[in-house]
């Protein structure tokens, strides 16, 4: 390996694009928010610039439950930046969001039953700090596993 | 003429050496892999009225480059093809349009590659840089620790196993399979034996995906040569027609989608048979993109040599892909054993089998090979004939 392991170093930053201060401030708030179209109330994320379904360019910032389903995660073993090194192993995943089929956004899987996540399995927001801002991560709620 | 326009074969492929870990040299690596294959197709560089290339951003030679490093004539057609396209094979595919629709008369691809930081298909032992603007979406996925591509694959072998079942072995047979092909191969990085033991006991990075289910970064290059059917017929070698040629995207999301398995990989395979006239039983051997083992899974499905999820058992313990094999696959050892020349070399290759060239390794009687490159959300493939 040629990376240089540094155990304490920094994570990468949240520097918010236009496009993204929203979803990070809105975290910083305890807040899970996906933009909404106002013409026909497709969500979309990531915040695209005009709704991909009727290419209105009015879209709100809209707080979402939080309540989601595990649609695929990976438990990452290998430090792929330096600031990760000492979160070794942790859950990466892609949760389906319950407001829309096919609204999926890529987090973090945080507790849950020992034997780890599964595909199906409900899960719930919750805010981490991190920096300036907080990230969205999820928890397995306990209504077990829907498949 | 076909819908397509001309009749096109390739008439020359070339390499150049090909080195473990990062190389300076990625120029000179290119240029010699373009020497070798106009020379291979008894060319000279002033017969070179086409240009084009891949890369991912801005790490390797440019078609300008290679214009003033071989001294070619006025360029008829050229592009570089940056970021969205099948990998090392959107040159190739470029240049088929090209020559077919008689923009050019003789086209050069190439795809120069070079192991470096932010090389993100192999298990580079590099962080991967953030960027803005990347297919990954970085800026909203980075903070979650999700770097490069190793933890999206991972993603989709989850969802795999999720939807069809499946074993790890399944992925263990084609790595396996590339260091048998590979070990008949001189130029491959790999060509020690691996056993089902080694593959499963190889260091899993992000379950279920372990480092032997990615390819092996090297620096290196590979370029192709096409020209019409007709020309090529007057060239040195025997002739190998591409058949078809095809793209797909699916939605094109490589992050967020809903298709985490196929994307559009059965779409290209669709268009690749309906426009070749030919079936998967018509190949005598394949090359599929081996980026990670779990893509050339998801290939022989959507090309239909099996059906979904079904590529497992279809492989009866390796059997069917090997030397001697019903489909002889990545017979080079492709880019988990040769070295991760991005899929064109898949292409090469191909031509090389059909030219009856590949000597050790050699597919008997072979007259009908796919190529297929890259994965669901943007790949690319070909049928290539020999008349």
């Amino acid at each position: 390996m040629s990376s240089t392991f540094v155990p304490d170093a920094a994570k990468p930053a949240i520097v918010p694009t236009a496009a993204n201060r929203f979803f990070w401030e809105g975290a910083a708030r305890n807040r899970l928010l996906v933009q909404r179209c106002d013409a026909c109330g497709h969500f979309s994320h990531p915040a695209p610039v005009r709704c991909p379904v009727c290419l209105s360019l009015d879209l709100t910032p809209t707080k979402m439950s939080g309540q989601g389903t595990i649609f695929s995660f990976t438990i990452v073993r290998r430090a792929f930046h330096p600031g990760f090194a000492a979160d070794l192993p942790y859950v990466v995943a892609l949760v389906a969001l319950a407001e829309q089929a096919g609204l999926h956004l890529i987090t973090n899987i945080v507790g849950g039953p020992a034997e780890g996540p599964r595909i199906g399995m409900d899960v719930a927001v919750e805010f981490e700090p991190y920096g300036d801002f907080a990230r969205p991560v999820f928890r397995p709620v306990a209504s077990g596993v829907a498949t | 003429m076909s819908a397509r326009g001309r009749a096109v074969a390739v008439a020359g492929f070339g390499y150049s050496s090909v080195h473990r870990g990062p190389s300076p040299m990625v120029e000179a690596l290119t240029t010699d892999a373009c020497v070798a294959a106009i020379a291979d197709a008894g060319l000279a560089p002033a017969d070179i009225d086409g240009i084009f290339e891949y890369q991912i951003g801005h790490e390797a030679p440019k078609c300008h480059s290679m214009q003033r490093a071989l001294r070619t004539g006025d360029l008829a057609a050229y592009a570089d093809i940056m970021g969205t396209g099948a990998s090392g094979l959107a040159g190739a595919l470029a240049a088929v349009d090209a020559v077919a629709s008689g923009a050019c008369e003789t086209a050069l691809a190439f795809r120069g590659m070079q192991q470096q930081a932010g090389n993100t298909g192999s298990a580079s032992g590099d962080p991967v840089p953030q960027a803005g603007g990347s297919p990954m979406h970085d800026e909203l996925v980075a903070p979650f620790g999700m770097f490069g591509i190793i933890p999206g694959i991972a993603l989709r072998m989850q969802r795999r196993s999720f939807v069809y079942g499946g074993r790890p072995e399944d992925y263990g047979h084609i790595a396996i399979n590339a260091r048998r092909w590979a070990a008949l191969n001189e130029r491959a990085v790999q060509r020690t034996p691996l056993t089902m033991e080694a593959y499963l006991g190889s260091r899993m990075l992000c379950d279920p995906l372990r480092l032997l289910d990615c390819d092996y970064p090297v620096s290196g290059a590979c370029a192709v040569i096409v020209t019409t059917l007709e020309r090529a017929r007057s060239l040195r070698h025997p002739v190998v027609e591409i058949a078809a040629h095809a793209q797909a995207t699916g939605n094109g999301d490589w992050v967020h989608g809903t298709d985490l398995l196929y994307g559009g990989a059965p779409r290209c395979a669709e268009r690749l048979w309906q426009r070749s006239g030919l079936t998967p039983a018509d190949m005598d051997l394949a090359q599929l993109y081996d980026g990670f083992t779990y893509i050339t899974l998801t290939w022989l499905e959507a090309l239909g040599f099996c059906g979904f999820g079904e590529s497992g058992d279809w492989l009866d313990e390796g059997r069917m892909i090997g030397p001697g094999g019903s489909l002889p696959l990545n017979t080079t050892g492709g880019q988990l054993a040769e070295g991760r020349l991005h899929g064109l070399s898949g292409l090469a290759e191909a031509v090389c089998q059909l030219r009856g060239d590949a000597g050790a390794r050699q597919v008997p009687h072979a007259r009908h090979a796919v190529v297929a490159v890259s994965a669901g959300p943007q790949c690319g493939g070909m049928i290539l004939r020999k008349p």
